[in-house]
């Protein structure tokens, strides 16, 4: 993980404790960890929106990440 | 996360008051705000709701006193404008953040001195016509002026779970009557925000099989599993949409139904019972009126009937005597045989040999001897006929007594019944003095109306949530398997393959770290409930177990196992309901501010003051604003929290000819 992405994949500190700890400790690979992170800050985003338009988003990283899958 | 302040500016009692409520020293993380019923502390709690939300939760619908202060309207001329103005200053715990929200509604004074909301499309940008503002302040840079300053609000405070830090003390058992179990579960799973897994869920879900649908060259077979799968994902939505509607159906049903909850609970308990009791009572009252009536009519003709006998009783004693003696003596009926006389006159011969079978003076006198014997025979019969009547009267009269008790008892036993259902009803009348109670009847019919409606929802959507369950698990799991083995048949699809792939090892993993969360919440929230809770009931020995399940139903076993949530006193539900409020606050991450209106009302001295010595233990490292009464609030309650109070508030209230006005100032002012 490069140290840009590191930061891109932040999560805020808003993002519940429990949740960030199962992300950050769990046995599963880098790049799921790291699309995990991105998707629930999308949806903290919108959170308060009950049809958020986030198709897009989830289909530009989805593609981002599957290129580097190798868990087929 | 604390309330740093409050600014009230003609809301309600408050015509322009600040409340600093920040923290104090480590440790002190309770703030006092005491005051009289009706003076202002449940306006406290709407003022925050008011400003983060829009909307006053603690207030009845049907009260009717504008949002505007009253003096600071009746000082206005027709057609003159105020504002209303709520502002909450929000500090994160490392004190590097701060938000400030405020609330603004613009009031004009009608023709008819009403107060009437003003929307001034310039001014305001909420829909209920009020102006939202929101300051962010990171460290040294302040942000304002959002395009959308709700969406800060919630993201910080969301409104659905408001109830689970903004509380009403006198409301805190209703976790365990209600529906609670589902509304808890979903409280739990918003305030942890799965809820954002499982949108996240939600969304990928949808995308991937859209990289599906839309992918080029898709056999024949994919594409009719693709479309089996189309029209199951369309049933369903359909489902959760119906889902939805009967959510916002048992929604609307609480809301209602918590409205009406409101105004009884200002009512004595029970009243319609009570209400009941006393028509039960007036009904019988009517009843038993009759009864005496009669009762005593008896009473009395039986003395009628019976007086001559009892007025007489001393001379037919004496005249049952005399012939009783006559009678025994052989001398009644008298000893001279009528029908030895009737042969001496057939022979013609007296005893004494003189003849007297002529008719001649001797035969006359024996004649008229016969005559006196048949009268004298006549009224002996007469007479030991009227011996037995006689015996009969004083026979009956011997049982004068016992019928004249067994009379005045009947009737002292119904005056005694009416004598207590009286003293019953006065009691009720005095309990439901002032009070409406046909209304308060026809609100309790209403509620129990509400109560089979939420059930009837509840069941709706657990059949719904199951189908859904049962469409997912087994027929949308063997449509992805299949498509899998197709989309393998060939290598252009290798790609999409990949994608699919991924999706689906990020769905497993979310769905595992949903559950895993969930039940380790779960487990946790039970564990500190029930320390809590044993913590600070007196009746230690008495129950044994505290549980909570999967749908966070509550179960408080005793020694001998047996069910004992339903038989817990008021101040030990209470303590239940706190020690499950605070092990939720701390086990879920969620870090905001608790405010609690009355959380002592309803409880007895002695738990009182357990609860006030453990409320600083519950809520360790959370600000914690108690709003009381004084009767809350006494010396020894004072005393077990006074470690942990950082600022201790009261509120004067005063009444003007123009309106009224509410004060918060220190405690010893």
């Amino acid at each position: 993980m490069s140290d840009k992405m590191g930061k891109d994949i932040k999560i805020r500190e808003e993002i519940n404790e429990k949740i960030k700890e199962k992300i950050t400790n769990g046995k599963f690979p880098e790049e799921i960890k790291e699309f995990l992170n991105k998707m629930l800050l999308i949806e903290f985003d919108h959170i308060d929106e009950i049809k958020p338009r986030v198709k897009e988003e989830y289909e530009s990283h989805i593609k981002k990440y599957a290129k580097k899958w190798k868990g087929e | 996360m604390i309330i740093d302040y409050i600014k009230l500016k003609n809301y309600r009692q408050y015509r322009d008051q600040t409340v600093n409520l920040g923290a104090g020293e480590k440790g002190k993380n309770i703030v006092i705000i005491e005051g009289r019923n009706g003076a202002g502390k449940t306006n406290i709690l709407n003022a925050i709701t008011w400003c983060l939300y829009g909307q006053e939760f603690h207030i009845s619908k049907s009260e009717g006193l504008p949002i505007v202060n009253t003096s600071a309207l009746n000082d206005l001329g027709v057609n003159e404008k105020t504002t209303v103005e709520v502002e909450i200053q929000l500090i994160s715990n490392d004190k590097n953040k701060r938000y400030k929200i405020k609330r603004t509604v613009w009031i004009q004074k009608s023709e008819k001195d009403d107060a009437e909301q003003i929307s001034d499309r310039y001014l305001s940008n909420q829909s209920d016509g009020t102006k939202l503002e929101v300051f962010v302040q990171i460290g040294k840079d302040i942000k304002g002026e959002f395009r959308d300053p709700a969406h800060i609000v919630q993201r910080l405070l969301p409104e659905k779970i408001n109830e689970y830090f903004l509380f009403d003390g006198e409301r805190l058992d209703n976790y365990f009557k209600e529906e609670s179990g589902g509304i808890i579960k979903e409280a739990v799973f918003k305030i942890s925000q799965l809820d954002l897994l499982d949108r996240m869920i939600d969304h990928l879900n949808k995308t991937k099989d859209e990289f599906l649908r839309s992918s080029e060259g898709l056999t024949p077979e994919i594409k009719e599993l693709e479309e089996k799968k189309t029209a199951l994902l369309d049933s369903l939505e359909k489902m959760k949409n119906e889902l939805g509607k009967q959510s916002n159906a048992k929604k609307e049903a609480k809301e209602h139904r918590n409205e009406i909850d409101k105004k009884l609970r200002e009512s004595p308990r029970n009243i319609k019972k009570l209400a009941e009791e006393r028509e039960g009572l007036e009904q019988d009252l009517l009843k038993l009126e009759s009864e005496l009536e009669e009762e005593r009519k008896n009473r009395s003709d039986y003395l009628i009937e019976m007086s001559p006998l009892i007025l007489t009783h001393e001379a037919i004693n004496q005249s049952w005597r005399i012939i009783s003696k006559q009678e025994e003596a052989g001398k009644i009926p008298p000893p001279i045989a009528k029908n030895f006389l009737e042969r001496l006159l057939e022979k013609g011969v007296c005893i004494c040999g003189t003849d007297i079978s002529k008719k001649n003076e001797y035969r006359k006198n024996v004649e008229l001897f016969l005559q006196s014997c048949k009268d004298i025979g006549n009224i002996s019969g007469e007479i030991i006929e009227l011996c037995g009547y006689l015996r009969g009267l004083i026979d009956e009269s011997s049982d004068f007594r016992k019928k004249q008790i067994m009379y005045g008892k009947r009737v002292e036993d119904l005056e005694e019944r009416e004598k207590k259902n009286n003293e019953r009803l006065k009691r009720i009348e005095e309990e439901i003095k002032g009070c409406d109670v046909k209304e308060i009847k026809r609100l309790e019919e209403k509620l129990e109306e509400y109560n089979n409606e939420i059930s009837n929802v509840d069941q709706k959507i657990g059949e719904i949530k199951v189908k859904i369950d049962n469409m997912k698990d087994e027929r949308l799991v063997q449509i992805d398997r299949d498509l899998n083995k197709e989309l393998k048949k060939e290598e252009k699809f290798q790609e999409l393959r990949r994608i699919l792939s991924f999706c689906n090892s990020v769905l497993d993993i979310a769905n595992k770290i949903k559950t895993e969360i969930m039940g380790e919440i779960r487990e946790e929230i039970e564990e500190k409930t029930k320390k809590q809770f044993f913590d600070i009931i007196w009746k230690k020995v008495t129950y044994k177990e505290v549980k909570i399940d999967d749908n966070y139903n509550f179960l408080v076993l005793d020694q001998t196992g047996r069910k004992a949530l339903g038989t817990l006193s008021a101040g030990e539900r209470e303590s239940l309901a706190l020690s499950f409020m605070a092990a939720l606050n701390t086990v879920s991450g969620f870090d905001v501010p608790i405010v609690i209106d009355t959380p002592l009302a309803r409880i007895d001295t002695e738990e009182r003051q357990d609860i006030a010595r453990s409320l600083p233990e519950y809520f360790k490292d959370t600000q914690v604003v108690i709003l009381v009464t004084g009767a809350e609030y006494t010396p020894a309650v004072r005393k077990s929290l006074s470690k942990n109070v950082c600022k201790e508030y009261k509120i004067k209230f005063e009444e003007y000819k123009k309106g009224s006005e509410a004060k918060v100032v220190s405690y010893e002012k």
